[in-house]
């Protein structure tokens, strides 16, 4: 399975960092191990090439609100 | 510090949704895992929706000191709810007890993950905590003490889970379950009992 050993390659360079754990979310749609494979391997490309910069922080625009509040403005 | 202390911190907040960055800021404070990077990835199948890679970086040619760096990844196309429950569900994977750091490993999570359920007998130990790590996750964004008062007004047809999910800014489809199992497991998934004001 060519998909999965291109992945593996990626994940277990020879020189360099070490994985120390690999977890997933299951995605939305039912692939085949090989089309898992594939997309696994093209997102890490993103990541370990730079072309999608690490962020530190998730900055959201809520609105918080007590639940006592929530459960009044009915 | 482990993930049930997390949860005792989050328990007793009644003021949602609550802030992804909350969750990462009380880890680096109370944890080793400082360094934590999110990627928000592109997609083209759909067949993940984030990922967990903790890599130790060697710190010098001379040494066999590692630096641990904690990655996150997201599929950049999600709704903004299932972000903030993939990234919390991600990093929650620095508490695992089992994890995924060989190719023969890689080779056994990846078919398991894409299969819908647990379905056999004894699954890939590392799995399991894939599957929990959702509800994990969902104890710490929906915690005890607003979500029991939530679960009221839901009995009492006050609200209902969409609105709930809305308010809470989590995925409609857990809310609704997290909402009916939440007080039978969420004590499980800590391995212990939560102490929560009343």
């Amino acid at each position: 399975m060519r998909e999965m050993e291109q992945l593996i390659a990626l994940l277990f360079p020879t020189e360099g960092p070490k994985l120390e754990d690999l977890k997933f979310f299951q995605g939305e749609n039912p692939v085949k191990v090989e089309e898992f494979c594939e997309e696994a391997h093209a997102a890490f490309v993103q990541v370990d090439s730079g072309r999608t910069p690490p962020a530190a922080d998730f900055p959201e625009q809520l609105r918080r609100v007590s639940v006592e509040k929530f459960l009044a403005d009915v | 510090m482990t993930y049930p202390a997390l949860v005792r911190a989050f328990a007793n907040n009644d003021t949602l949704p609550i802030p992804v960055d909350a969750v990462l800021r009380w880890i680096r404070e109370n944890t080793p895992h400082i360094d934590i990077r999110l990627y928000p990835v592109a997609r083209h199948k759909k067949a993940f929706r984030g990922a967990y890679r903790r890599l130790g970086v060697p710190v010098g040619m001379y040494t066999h000191d590692f630096e641990i760096v904690n990655q996150v990844l997201y599929g950049e196309d999600l709704p903004p709810e299932w972000k903030r429950l993939v990234i919390v569900k991600e990093i929650l994977h620095v508490f695992d007890s089992h994890q995924v750091n060989t190719p023969d490993a890689v080779r056994k999570l990846i078919p398991a993950v894409i299969t819908p359920e647990l379905r056999t007998a004894s699954p890939f130990a590392p799995v399991i905590d894939d599957f929990l790590g959702t509800y994990r996750a969902m104890a710490v964004l929906l915690p005890r003490r607003a979500r029991r008062r939530l679960k009221q007004a839901i009995d009492a047809d006050k609200r209902t889970s969409t609105e709930i999910a809305d308010y809470a800014q989590l995925p409609d489809y857990y809310v609704d379950i997290w909402l009916d199992v939440a007080d039978e497991v969420e004590d499980q998934l800590c391995g212990t009992s939560l102490v929560v004001r009343e």
